[in-house]
Protein backbone atom coordinates (compact mmCIF):
# COMPACT_ATOMS: atom_id res chain seq x y z
CA UNK A 1 0.00 0.00 0.00
CA UNK A 2 1.21 3.58 -0.79
CA UNK A 3 2.71 5.82 2.10
CA UNK A 4 0.19 8.79 1.11
CA UNK A 5 -2.86 6.55 1.29
CA UNK A 6 -1.77 4.78 4.41
CA UNK A 7 -1.22 8.17 6.13
CA UNK A 8 -4.97 8.53 5.26
CA UNK A 9 -5.95 5.59 7.21
CA UNK A 10 -8.17 6.84 10.75
CA UNK A 11 -5.97 7.17 13.44
CA UNK A 12 -7.55 5.64 16.60
CA UNK A 13 -4.93 8.06 18.54
CA UNK A 14 -7.13 11.48 17.24
CA UNK A 15 -10.46 10.12 18.93
CA UNK A 16 -8.58 9.44 21.90
CA UNK A 17 -8.13 5.50 21.03
CA UNK A 18 -5.21 2.68 21.60
CA UNK A 19 -1.72 5.05 20.73
CA UNK A 20 -0.66 2.15 18.99
CA UNK A 21 -3.57 1.79 16.59
CA UNK A 22 -2.20 3.22 13.41
CA UNK A 23 1.30 1.69 14.48
CA UNK A 24 -0.60 -1.58 14.32
CA UNK A 25 -1.87 -0.97 11.07
CA UNK A 26 1.32 0.00 9.98
CA UNK A 27 2.91 -3.66 11.14
CA UNK A 28 -0.52 -5.42 9.42
CA UNK A 29 0.52 -4.04 5.83
CA UNK A 30 4.57 -4.60 6.41
CA UNK A 31 3.15 -7.82 7.39
CA UNK A 32 1.18 -8.31 4.28
CA UNK A 33 3.72 -6.95 1.61
CA UNK A 34 6.24 -9.40 3.33
CA UNK A 35 3.95 -12.10 2.58
CA UNK A 36 2.93 -11.39 -0.47
CA UNK A 37 6.28 -10.74 -1.86
CA UNK A 38 6.83 -14.58 -0.13
CA UNK A 39 3.98 -16.02 -2.51
CA UNK A 40 5.23 -14.39 -5.41
CA UNK A 41 8.63 -15.62 -4.89
CA UNK A 42 7.28 -19.87 -4.67
CA UNK A 43 4.78 -19.24 -7.30
CA UNK A 44 7.35 -17.59 -9.74
CA UNK A 45 9.76 -21.12 -8.39
CA UNK A 46 6.58 -23.29 -8.99
CA UNK A 47 6.18 -22.35 -12.59
CA UNK A 48 9.66 -22.61 -13.39
CA UNK A 49 9.75 -26.29 -11.18
CA UNK A 50 6.69 -27.10 -13.71
CA UNK A 51 8.57 -26.08 -16.94
CA UNK A 52 11.22 -28.39 -15.64
CA UNK A 53 9.23 -31.09 -14.95
CA UNK A 54 7.46 -30.95 -18.26
CA UNK A 55 10.62 -30.99 -19.64
CA UNK A 56 11.65 -33.50 -18.09
CA UNK A 57 8.59 -36.10 -18.69
CA UNK A 58 9.38 -35.06 -22.56
CA UNK A 59 12.74 -36.04 -22.17
CA UNK A 60 12.24 -39.20 -20.05
CA UNK A 61 9.34 -40.40 -23.07
CA UNK A 62 12.33 -39.75 -25.67
CA UNK A 63 14.83 -41.58 -23.39
CA UNK A 64 12.23 -44.66 -23.49
CA UNK A 65 12.56 -44.77 -27.11
CA UNK A 66 16.29 -44.27 -27.72
CA UNK A 67 17.24 -48.21 -28.23
CA UNK A 68 14.20 -47.97 -30.98
CA UNK A 69 15.31 -44.96 -32.32
CA UNK A 70 18.84 -45.75 -32.65
CA UNK A 71 17.17 -49.38 -34.40
CA UNK A 72 15.60 -47.25 -36.85
CA UNK A 73 17.77 -44.92 -37.42
CA UNK A 74 20.30 -47.82 -37.90
CA UNK A 75 17.65 -49.41 -40.45
CA UNK A 76 17.70 -46.55 -42.48
CA UNK A 77 21.27 -45.96 -43.11
CA UNK A 78 21.87 -49.65 -44.05
CA UNK A 79 20.41 -48.88 -47.29
CA UNK A 80 21.88 -45.90 -47.92
CA UNK A 81 25.24 -47.19 -47.39
CA UNK A 82 25.02 -50.20 -48.59
CA UNK A 83 23.72 -48.94 -52.54
CA UNK A 84 25.70 -46.30 -52.86
CA UNK A 85 28.86 -48.19 -52.08
CA UNK A 86 27.67 -50.59 -54.40
CA UNK A 87 27.49 -48.82 -57.31
CA UNK A 88 30.25 -46.70 -56.18
CA UNK A 89 32.77 -49.76 -56.12
CA UNK A 90 30.91 -51.25 -58.96
CA UNK A 91 30.79 -48.62 -62.01
CA UNK A 92 30.09 -51.27 -64.54
CA UNK A 93 26.17 -51.49 -62.95
CA UNK A 94 25.75 -47.82 -63.72
CA UNK A 95 25.01 -49.32 -67.62
CA UNK A 96 21.87 -51.10 -66.04
CA UNK A 97 19.75 -48.75 -65.88
CA UNK A 98 16.76 -50.54 -64.34
CA UNK A 99 18.97 -51.85 -61.23
CA UNK A 100 20.60 -48.09 -60.89
CA UNK A 101 17.10 -46.46 -60.59
CA UNK A 102 15.76 -49.40 -57.77
CA UNK A 103 18.71 -48.41 -56.08
CA UNK A 104 18.54 -44.94 -55.95
CA UNK A 105 14.99 -45.44 -54.74
CA UNK A 106 15.47 -47.49 -51.95
CA UNK A 107 18.39 -44.80 -51.08
CA UNK A 108 15.66 -42.09 -51.73
CA UNK A 109 13.01 -44.06 -49.31
CA UNK A 110 15.17 -44.98 -46.45
CA UNK A 111 16.19 -40.89 -46.35
CA UNK A 112 12.91 -39.83 -46.10
CA UNK A 113 12.70 -42.56 -43.34
CA UNK A 114 15.19 -40.83 -41.88
CA UNK A 115 14.02 -37.51 -42.19
CA UNK A 116 10.51 -37.93 -41.20
CA UNK A 117 12.26 -39.15 -37.88
CA UNK A 118 14.16 -36.30 -37.14
CA UNK A 119 11.06 -34.66 -38.50
CA UNK A 120 9.28 -35.98 -35.21
CA UNK A 121 11.73 -35.76 -32.88
CA UNK A 122 12.28 -32.44 -33.55
CA UNK A 123 8.10 -31.61 -33.20
CA UNK A 124 8.25 -33.41 -29.94
CA UNK A 125 11.41 -31.58 -28.10
CA UNK A 126 10.78 -28.10 -29.63
CA UNK A 127 10.56 -26.55 -26.34
CA UNK A 128 8.35 -23.03 -26.88
CA UNK A 129 6.17 -22.86 -29.81
CA UNK A 130 3.21 -21.18 -30.91
CA UNK A 131 0.46 -23.57 -28.83
CA UNK A 132 -2.65 -21.34 -30.43
CA UNK A 133 -5.47 -23.13 -30.90
CA UNK A 134 -6.20 -24.21 -34.54
CA UNK A 135 -7.81 -27.42 -36.43
CA UNK A 136 -6.40 -30.33 -35.70
CA UNK A 137 -7.53 -33.75 -37.51
CA UNK A 138 -7.43 -36.05 -34.42
CA UNK A 139 -7.17 -39.03 -36.65
CA UNK A 140 -3.84 -37.78 -38.22
CA UNK A 141 -2.16 -36.68 -34.97
CA UNK A 142 -2.95 -40.71 -34.14
CA UNK A 143 -1.27 -41.50 -37.43
CA UNK A 144 2.11 -39.62 -36.93
CA UNK A 145 2.11 -40.95 -33.13
CA UNK A 146 1.80 -44.11 -34.07
CA UNK A 147 4.64 -43.94 -36.10
CA UNK A 148 6.49 -41.58 -33.56
CA UNK A 149 6.32 -44.29 -30.81
CA UNK A 150 7.16 -47.44 -32.77
CA UNK A 151 10.53 -47.69 -31.49
CA UNK A 152 8.59 -48.57 -28.37
CA UNK A 153 5.64 -50.40 -29.11
CA UNK A 154 7.60 -52.56 -31.67
CA UNK A 155 11.51 -52.31 -31.28
CA UNK A 156 11.71 -51.92 -27.89
CA UNK A 157 8.96 -54.33 -26.87
CA UNK A 158 10.38 -57.05 -29.03
CA UNK A 159 14.23 -56.53 -27.12
CA UNK A 160 12.16 -57.75 -23.73
CA UNK A 161 10.46 -60.54 -25.04
CA UNK A 162 6.93 -58.73 -25.44
CA UNK A 163 4.67 -58.77 -28.31
CA UNK A 164 2.60 -55.67 -28.60
CA UNK A 165 0.10 -55.07 -31.22
CA UNK A 166 -1.52 -51.85 -32.15
CA UNK A 167 -5.03 -51.40 -34.03
CA UNK A 168 -6.85 -48.18 -35.30
CA UNK A 169 -10.29 -47.94 -35.61
CA UNK A 170 -10.90 -44.31 -36.88
CA UNK A 171 -14.42 -42.58 -37.99
CA UNK A 172 -14.58 -39.73 -39.58
CA UNK A 173 -14.71 -36.84 -37.12
CA UNK A 174 -14.71 -33.22 -37.61
CA UNK A 175 -11.45 -31.01 -36.45
CA UNK A 176 -10.98 -29.61 -33.00
CA UNK A 177 -9.37 -26.32 -32.06
CA UNK A 178 -5.85 -27.10 -30.03
CA UNK A 179 -2.86 -27.34 -30.18
CA UNK A 180 -1.61 -30.57 -32.73
CA UNK A 181 1.77 -30.88 -30.51
CA UNK A 182 -0.12 -31.03 -27.20
CA UNK A 183 -2.65 -33.19 -29.08
CA UNK A 184 0.48 -35.54 -29.58
CA UNK A 185 2.25 -35.27 -26.32
CA UNK A 186 -1.09 -36.25 -24.94
CA UNK A 187 -1.93 -39.31 -27.46
CA UNK A 188 1.83 -40.31 -26.85
CA UNK A 189 2.13 -40.40 -23.25
CA UNK A 190 -1.27 -42.76 -23.25
CA UNK A 191 0.15 -44.89 -25.97
CA UNK A 192 3.42 -44.99 -23.92
CA UNK A 193 1.95 -45.15 -20.80
CA UNK A 194 -0.09 -49.19 -22.36
CA UNK A 195 3.30 -50.13 -23.78
CA UNK A 196 4.60 -50.24 -20.36
CA UNK A 197 1.15 -51.88 -18.89
CA UNK A 198 1.51 -54.87 -21.80
CA UNK A 199 4.00 -58.08 -20.23
CA UNK A 200 4.67 -60.47 -22.70
CA UNK A 201 2.25 -60.05 -25.38
CA UNK A 202 -1.03 -57.59 -25.66
CA UNK A 203 -3.01 -55.25 -27.81
CA UNK A 204 -3.35 -51.40 -27.74
CA UNK A 205 -6.59 -50.30 -29.39
CA UNK A 206 -7.26 -46.50 -30.60
CA UNK A 207 -10.59 -45.79 -31.39
CA UNK A 208 -12.36 -42.31 -32.55
CA UNK A 209 -15.93 -41.50 -32.81
CA UNK A 210 -18.22 -38.41 -33.19
CA UNK A 211 -20.42 -37.74 -30.41
CA UNK A 212 -23.24 -34.48 -30.13
CA UNK A 213 -21.01 -31.15 -30.10
CA UNK A 214 -18.09 -33.30 -29.37
CA UNK A 215 -15.16 -36.44 -30.55
CA UNK A 216 -14.45 -39.25 -28.52
CA UNK A 217 -11.17 -40.54 -28.49
CA UNK A 218 -10.19 -44.10 -26.61
CA UNK A 219 -6.98 -45.72 -25.77
CA UNK A 220 -7.24 -49.37 -24.49
CA UNK A 221 -4.96 -51.99 -23.72
CA UNK A 222 -4.90 -55.37 -22.62
CA UNK A 223 -2.28 -54.97 -20.09
CA UNK A 224 -2.15 -55.52 -16.37
CA UNK A 225 -4.77 -52.74 -15.62
CA UNK A 226 -5.42 -50.68 -12.41
CA UNK A 227 -6.75 -51.13 -9.18
CA UNK A 228 -9.35 -48.74 -7.65
CA UNK A 229 -6.25 -46.82 -5.74
CA UNK A 230 -3.89 -45.96 -9.10
CA UNK A 231 -7.15 -45.48 -11.32
CA UNK A 232 -8.03 -42.57 -8.28
CA UNK A 233 -4.52 -41.16 -7.97
CA UNK A 234 -3.18 -41.30 -11.69
CA UNK A 235 -3.55 -38.12 -12.62
CA UNK A 236 -2.01 -36.48 -9.19
CA UNK A 237 1.17 -35.03 -10.48
CA UNK A 238 4.53 -36.65 -9.28
CA UNK A 239 2.28 -40.25 -8.49
CA UNK A 240 3.21 -43.15 -10.06
CA UNK A 241 3.86 -47.09 -10.25
CA UNK A 242 7.13 -47.50 -11.82
CA UNK A 243 9.10 -46.25 -9.23
CA UNK A 244 12.75 -44.59 -10.48
CA UNK A 245 11.48 -45.20 -14.30
CA UNK A 246 8.60 -43.09 -13.85
CA UNK A 247 8.33 -39.52 -13.51
CA UNK A 248 4.47 -39.10 -12.15
CA UNK A 249 4.02 -36.67 -14.77
CA UNK A 250 3.07 -37.93 -18.11
CA UNK A 251 -1.09 -38.83 -16.93
CA UNK A 252 -0.76 -35.05 -14.84
CA UNK A 253 0.39 -33.65 -18.46
CA UNK A 254 -2.53 -36.01 -19.88
CA UNK A 255 -5.55 -34.64 -17.81
CA UNK A 256 -3.67 -31.13 -17.94
CA UNK A 257 -4.07 -30.85 -21.73
CA UNK A 258 -7.71 -32.42 -21.76
CA UNK A 259 -9.06 -29.24 -19.22
CA UNK A 260 -7.51 -26.84 -20.92
CA UNK A 261 -9.71 -28.04 -24.25
CA UNK A 262 -12.35 -28.07 -21.73
CA UNK A 263 -12.31 -31.56 -22.46
CA UNK A 264 -13.19 -34.65 -19.98
CA UNK A 265 -11.05 -37.80 -19.47
CA UNK A 266 -12.65 -41.22 -18.01
CA UNK A 267 -10.91 -44.59 -17.15
CA UNK A 268 -12.24 -48.05 -16.95
CA UNK A 269 -9.81 -50.53 -15.89
CA UNK A 270 -9.66 -53.08 -13.09
CA UNK A 271 -6.74 -54.89 -12.10
CA UNK A 272 -5.37 -57.73 -14.72
CA UNK A 273 -8.25 -56.46 -17.00
CA UNK A 274 -6.51 -54.03 -18.90
CA UNK A 275 -6.98 -50.31 -18.91
CA UNK A 276 -9.05 -47.95 -21.25
CA UNK A 277 -8.97 -43.76 -21.12
CA UNK A 278 -11.73 -42.40 -23.15
CA UNK A 279 -11.36 -38.27 -24.11
CA UNK A 280 -14.33 -36.36 -25.32
CA UNK A 281 -12.96 -32.81 -26.62
CA UNK A 282 -15.57 -30.61 -28.07
CA UNK A 283 -15.51 -29.06 -31.69
CA UNK A 284 -16.48 -25.62 -32.56
CA UNK A 285 -19.81 -25.08 -33.48
CA UNK A 286 -18.37 -24.12 -36.79
CA UNK A 287 -16.24 -27.01 -37.19
CA UNK A 288 -17.72 -27.90 -40.82
CA UNK A 289 -16.31 -24.73 -42.06
CA UNK A 290 -12.82 -25.23 -40.57
CA UNK A 291 -10.92 -26.26 -44.03
CA UNK A 292 -8.33 -29.13 -43.26
CA UNK A 293 -5.34 -28.41 -45.06
CA UNK A 294 -4.89 -30.30 -48.68
CA UNK A 295 -1.75 -31.01 -50.24
CA UNK A 296 -1.58 -29.34 -53.51
CA UNK A 297 1.35 -30.12 -56.32
CA UNK A 298 3.42 -27.63 -56.39
CA UNK A 299 4.17 -26.72 -60.63
CA UNK A 300 7.08 -25.18 -61.05
CA UNK A 301 6.85 -20.67 -61.27
CA UNK A 302 8.00 -18.81 -64.02
CA UNK A 303 11.71 -18.53 -64.15
CA UNK A 304 13.36 -16.37 -60.93
CA UNK A 305 16.91 -14.77 -60.46
CA UNK A 306 17.94 -16.33 -57.29
CA UNK A 307 20.83 -16.18 -55.00
CA UNK A 308 21.61 -18.77 -53.28
CA UNK A 309 24.26 -18.37 -50.30
CA UNK A 310 25.25 -21.68 -48.33
CA UNK A 311 28.67 -22.72 -46.70
CA UNK A 312 27.85 -26.24 -47.27
CA UNK A 313 29.32 -27.21 -50.64
CA UNK A 314 26.96 -30.13 -51.17
CA UNK A 315 23.91 -28.30 -50.43
CA UNK A 316 24.71 -25.99 -52.41
CA UNK A 317 25.21 -27.86 -55.55
CA UNK A 318 21.92 -29.55 -54.83
CA UNK A 319 19.48 -26.56 -54.41
CA UNK A 320 21.40 -24.69 -57.58
CA UNK A 321 20.72 -28.19 -58.96
CA UNK A 322 17.32 -27.96 -58.41
CA UNK A 323 16.51 -24.66 -59.03
CA UNK A 324 17.95 -24.90 -62.36
CA UNK A 325 16.04 -28.10 -63.05
CA UNK A 326 13.34 -25.73 -62.74
CA UNK A 327 14.30 -22.95 -65.21
CA UNK A 328 15.79 -20.57 -62.36
CA UNK A 329 18.78 -18.78 -62.58
CA UNK A 330 21.02 -19.30 -60.10
CA UNK A 331 24.11 -17.47 -58.55
CA UNK A 332 26.31 -19.69 -56.08
CA UNK A 333 27.89 -18.14 -53.07
CA UNK A 334 29.70 -20.20 -50.54
CA UNK A 335 30.99 -17.05 -48.61
CA UNK A 336 29.21 -13.85 -46.67
CA UNK A 337 31.30 -11.45 -48.76
CA UNK A 338 31.07 -13.18 -51.86
CA UNK A 339 27.34 -13.02 -51.35
CA UNK A 340 27.27 -9.39 -50.49
CA UNK A 341 29.50 -8.85 -53.88
CA UNK A 342 26.94 -10.47 -55.97
CA UNK A 343 24.43 -8.73 -54.44
CA UNK A 344 25.92 -5.42 -55.27
CA UNK A 345 26.58 -5.92 -58.68
CA UNK A 346 23.30 -7.80 -59.71
CA UNK A 347 19.46 -7.79 -59.55
CA UNK A 348 18.02 -10.75 -58.20
CA UNK A 349 14.17 -11.84 -57.60
CA UNK A 350 14.78 -14.11 -54.57
CA UNK A 351 17.53 -14.83 -52.12
CA UNK A 352 18.12 -18.19 -50.54
CA UNK A 353 20.32 -17.93 -46.76
CA UNK A 354 21.34 -20.76 -44.85
CA UNK A 355 20.81 -19.69 -41.51
CA UNK A 356 24.99 -20.81 -40.32
CA UNK A 357 26.90 -18.44 -41.89
CA UNK A 358 30.50 -19.56 -40.37
CA UNK A 359 32.97 -16.70 -41.99
CA UNK A 360 31.49 -13.61 -40.56
CA UNK A 361 30.44 -13.64 -37.11
CA UNK A 362 26.57 -13.70 -37.37
CA UNK A 363 24.18 -15.89 -39.35
CA UNK A 364 21.85 -15.99 -41.73
CA UNK A 365 19.21 -13.76 -40.52
CA UNK A 366 21.95 -10.82 -40.15
CA UNK A 367 23.01 -11.90 -43.98
CA UNK A 368 19.36 -11.94 -44.98
CA UNK A 369 19.16 -8.17 -43.84
CA UNK A 370 21.93 -6.89 -45.25
CA UNK A 371 21.39 -8.56 -48.05
CA UNK A 372 17.91 -6.59 -48.34
CA UNK A 373 19.34 -3.55 -48.09
CA UNK A 374 21.45 -4.13 -51.21
CA UNK A 375 18.10 -5.88 -53.02
CA UNK A 376 15.33 -3.97 -51.72
CA UNK A 377 12.84 -5.63 -53.83
CA UNK A 378 14.03 -9.41 -53.91
CA UNK A 379 12.15 -11.77 -51.37
CA UNK A 380 13.80 -14.05 -49.34
CA UNK A 381 13.97 -18.08 -47.75
CA UNK A 382 16.06 -18.89 -45.11
CA UNK A 383 17.39 -21.86 -45.00
CA UNK A 384 17.83 -23.98 -41.57
CA UNK A 385 18.86 -27.26 -40.52
CA UNK A 386 17.87 -26.93 -36.68
CA UNK A 387 14.56 -26.85 -34.97
CA UNK A 388 15.50 -23.36 -33.82
CA UNK A 389 13.51 -22.48 -36.82
CA UNK A 390 10.41 -23.42 -38.50
CA UNK A 391 7.94 -22.74 -41.49
CA UNK A 392 5.72 -20.56 -38.70
CA UNK A 393 9.05 -18.17 -37.91
CA UNK A 394 9.23 -16.56 -41.42
CA UNK A 395 6.42 -14.00 -40.24
CA UNK A 396 8.89 -13.09 -36.87
CA UNK A 397 12.26 -12.70 -38.36
CA UNK A 398 12.90 -9.23 -40.10
CA UNK A 399 14.31 -9.67 -43.46
CA UNK A 400 12.56 -13.60 -44.11
CA UNK A 401 9.71 -14.28 -46.06
CA UNK A 402 10.08 -18.04 -45.85
CA UNK A 403 11.65 -20.49 -43.55
CA UNK A 404 12.60 -23.77 -45.74
CA UNK A 405 13.66 -26.82 -43.29
CA UNK A 406 16.54 -28.82 -44.63
CA UNK A 407 16.75 -31.40 -45.72
CA UNK A 408 14.35 -30.34 -48.30
CA UNK A 409 12.76 -32.20 -50.86
CA UNK A 410 12.24 -31.07 -54.51
CA UNK A 411 8.58 -30.22 -53.68
CA UNK A 412 9.32 -28.55 -50.47
CA UNK A 413 11.17 -25.98 -52.88
CA UNK A 414 9.03 -25.24 -55.06
CA UNK A 415 6.63 -24.42 -52.00
CA UNK A 416 9.03 -21.96 -51.07
CA UNK A 417 9.71 -21.16 -54.28
CA UNK A 418 6.01 -20.57 -54.88
CA UNK A 419 5.42 -18.77 -52.08
CA UNK A 420 7.97 -16.19 -52.40
CA UNK A 421 7.38 -15.60 -55.75
CA UNK A 422 3.57 -14.85 -55.33
CA UNK A 423 5.19 -11.78 -53.11
CA UNK A 424 7.29 -10.40 -55.52
CA UNK A 425 6.57 -7.40 -57.19
CA UNK A 426 7.21 -6.90 -60.80
CA UNK A 427 10.60 -6.20 -61.57
CA UNK A 428 12.35 -3.38 -63.58
CA UNK A 429 13.11 -4.49 -66.86
CA UNK A 430 16.88 -5.32 -66.51
CA UNK A 431 19.30 -4.47 -69.35
CA UNK A 432 21.03 -7.82 -69.73
CA UNK A 433 18.63 -10.82 -70.33
CA UNK A 434 18.29 -13.82 -67.75
CA UNK A 435 20.66 -16.63 -68.99
CA UNK A 436 18.71 -19.46 -70.87
CA UNK A 437 17.44 -22.37 -68.39
CA UNK A 438 20.20 -24.90 -67.95
CA UNK A 439 19.21 -28.62 -68.29
CA UNK A 440 19.66 -31.01 -65.29
CA UNK B 1 34.13 -56.17 -55.00
CA UNK B 2 35.00 -59.39 -56.49
CA UNK B 3 32.81 -61.88 -58.11
CA UNK B 4 33.02 -64.90 -56.25
CA UNK B 5 32.84 -67.21 -58.79
CA UNK B 6 36.22 -65.39 -60.71
CA UNK B 7 37.83 -66.07 -57.83
CA UNK B 8 37.80 -69.66 -56.79
CA UNK B 9 35.03 -69.12 -54.42
CA UNK B 10 32.15 -71.12 -54.03
CA UNK B 11 29.04 -69.97 -54.93
CA UNK B 12 26.02 -70.14 -52.46
CA UNK B 13 22.00 -70.45 -52.15
CA UNK B 14 21.66 -68.10 -49.66
CA UNK B 15 18.61 -67.01 -47.98
CA UNK B 16 17.99 -63.26 -46.72
CA UNK B 17 15.87 -62.37 -44.34
CA UNK B 18 14.63 -58.46 -43.29
CA UNK B 19 11.28 -56.75 -42.35
CA UNK B 20 12.69 -54.16 -44.54
CA UNK B 21 11.85 -54.09 -48.08
CA UNK B 22 15.17 -51.58 -48.87
CA UNK B 23 17.39 -53.40 -47.48
CA UNK B 24 16.21 -57.02 -48.55
CA UNK B 25 16.66 -55.06 -51.79
CA UNK B 26 19.82 -53.86 -51.65
CA UNK B 27 21.61 -56.79 -50.39
CA UNK B 28 20.07 -59.06 -53.06
CA UNK B 29 21.32 -56.58 -55.28
CA UNK B 30 25.13 -57.05 -53.58
CA UNK B 31 24.65 -60.68 -53.30
CA UNK B 32 23.71 -61.47 -56.77
CA UNK B 33 25.75 -59.38 -58.59
CA UNK B 34 28.93 -61.28 -56.15
CA UNK B 35 27.31 -64.55 -58.13
CA UNK B 36 25.53 -66.04 -55.41
CA UNK B 37 21.88 -67.75 -55.93
CA UNK B 38 19.76 -65.03 -53.22
CA UNK B 39 15.72 -65.99 -52.12
CA UNK B 40 15.18 -63.14 -49.91
CA UNK B 41 11.87 -63.31 -46.94
CA UNK B 42 10.42 -61.50 -44.12
CA UNK B 43 10.56 -63.29 -41.22
CA UNK B 44 7.52 -65.51 -41.34
CA UNK B 45 7.87 -66.37 -44.92
CA UNK B 46 11.63 -67.17 -44.11
CA UNK B 47 10.39 -70.27 -41.75
CA UNK B 48 8.14 -71.77 -44.69
CA UNK B 49 11.13 -71.29 -47.36
CA UNK B 50 13.13 -73.21 -45.04
CA UNK B 51 10.88 -76.23 -45.03
CA UNK B 52 10.56 -76.29 -48.64
CA UNK B 53 14.19 -75.52 -50.16
CA UNK B 54 17.08 -76.36 -49.47
CA UNK B 55 19.84 -73.30 -48.77
CA UNK B 56 23.83 -72.91 -48.25
CA UNK B 57 23.71 -69.83 -45.77
CA UNK B 58 21.53 -67.90 -44.32
CA UNK B 59 21.20 -63.94 -43.11
CA UNK B 60 19.07 -62.78 -40.69
CA UNK B 61 17.51 -59.73 -39.33
CA UNK B 62 17.23 -60.30 -35.23
CA UNK B 63 14.91 -58.19 -34.61
CA UNK B 64 11.21 -58.69 -36.59
CA UNK B 65 7.79 -59.61 -35.67
CA UNK B 66 5.97 -61.50 -35.82
CA UNK B 67 8.70 -64.34 -36.58
CA UNK B 68 11.84 -62.61 -34.87
CA UNK B 69 15.46 -63.61 -36.20
CA UNK B 70 15.92 -66.27 -33.42
CA UNK B 71 12.94 -68.39 -34.95
CA UNK B 72 14.92 -68.64 -37.87
CA UNK B 73 17.96 -69.47 -36.69
CA UNK B 74 15.99 -72.26 -34.49
CA UNK B 75 14.31 -73.24 -37.93
CA UNK B 76 17.22 -72.88 -40.12
CA UNK B 77 19.26 -75.19 -37.67
CA UNK B 78 16.62 -77.75 -37.18
CA UNK B 79 16.26 -78.61 -40.94
CA UNK B 80 20.60 -78.55 -41.29
CA UNK B 81 22.17 -78.33 -38.55
CA UNK B 82 25.60 -77.66 -40.13
CA UNK B 83 23.71 -74.47 -41.73
CA UNK B 84 26.06 -71.61 -41.09
CA UNK B 85 23.28 -68.14 -40.15
CA UNK B 86 24.61 -64.79 -40.14
CA UNK B 87 22.20 -62.85 -37.34
CA UNK B 88 22.51 -58.79 -38.29
CA UNK B 89 20.95 -56.23 -36.24
CA UNK B 90 20.38 -52.31 -36.05
CA UNK B 91 21.05 -52.49 -32.20
CA UNK B 92 22.78 -54.63 -30.52
CA UNK B 93 21.90 -56.23 -27.45
CA UNK B 94 24.43 -58.50 -25.58
CA UNK B 95 21.89 -60.93 -24.33
CA UNK B 96 19.93 -61.33 -27.87
CA UNK B 97 24.28 -61.93 -29.32
CA UNK B 98 24.30 -64.20 -26.35
CA UNK B 99 21.49 -66.14 -27.05
CA UNK B 100 22.37 -66.24 -30.90
CA UNK B 101 25.94 -67.47 -30.58
CA UNK B 102 24.84 -70.32 -28.32
CA UNK B 103 22.11 -71.59 -30.19
CA UNK B 104 24.99 -71.48 -32.99
CA UNK B 105 24.79 -68.54 -34.93
CA UNK B 106 27.93 -67.92 -37.36
CA UNK B 107 28.46 -64.45 -36.58
CA UNK B 108 26.46 -61.56 -35.60
CA UNK B 109 26.83 -57.93 -37.58
CA UNK B 110 26.19 -54.92 -36.90
CA UNK B 111 24.20 -52.27 -39.52
CA UNK B 112 24.99 -50.42 -41.32
CA UNK B 113 27.75 -52.69 -42.21
CA UNK B 114 30.48 -53.46 -44.63
CA UNK B 115 29.56 -54.69 -48.26
CA UNK B 116 32.72 -56.41 -48.58
CA UNK B 117 32.80 -57.33 -45.05
CA UNK B 118 29.27 -58.83 -45.21
CA UNK B 119 30.95 -60.86 -48.50
CA UNK B 120 33.93 -62.14 -46.93
CA UNK B 121 31.98 -63.30 -44.15
CA UNK B 122 29.80 -65.49 -46.52
CA UNK B 123 32.68 -66.55 -47.81
CA UNK B 124 34.35 -67.57 -45.23
CA UNK B 125 31.42 -69.19 -43.66
CA UNK B 126 30.76 -71.26 -46.74
CA UNK B 127 34.42 -72.55 -46.96
CA UNK B 128 33.64 -73.96 -43.36
CA UNK B 129 30.94 -75.16 -44.51
CA UNK B 130 31.94 -77.16 -47.02
CA UNK B 131 35.49 -78.87 -46.25
CA UNK B 132 37.90 -79.40 -49.08
CA UNK B 133 35.32 -78.41 -52.08
CA UNK B 134 36.21 -75.04 -54.08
Amino acid sequence: MPDDMRKKLPCKKRRGGAAGGCAAQRDDVVSLRKRIRALTRELNALKSHQDETIQKERLHALGQMASGMVHDFNNALTPILGASDFLVMNPQMLDQRADVIKLLESIRTSAHDAKSMVMRLREFYRPKEDMSPHAVDMNSIIDEVILLTRPKWREEALSRNTKIKIRTELAGIPPIMASDSQMREMLMNLVLNSCDAIEHEGTIIIRTMPAEGSIVLRVSDTGKGMSEEVRRRCFEPFFSTKGRNGTGMGLAMVYGIIKKYHGDIKIESEVDKGAAFEITIPVPENSNGVARAVEQANPPVAPSRVLLYDSDALSRRVFAKFLRCDGHHVESAATMRDALKKAGANEFDIVMVDVVVPDGGGNGICLAKELKTLLPRAKSILLSGSASFQKDDAGKLEGVDVVLAKPATFSELREAINKVSQKIETAAPSTSAAPAAQTC
Amino acid sequence: MTVVKENGGSVAKILLVDDEPNILLVMNMILKCAGHDVATADGQAAVELLKKQPFDLVVSDMRMSPVDGIEVLKTAKKIKPEIPVIMVTAFEMPEAKNTALNIGAYAYMKKPFDNNELLQLIGEAIGKSRPGKS
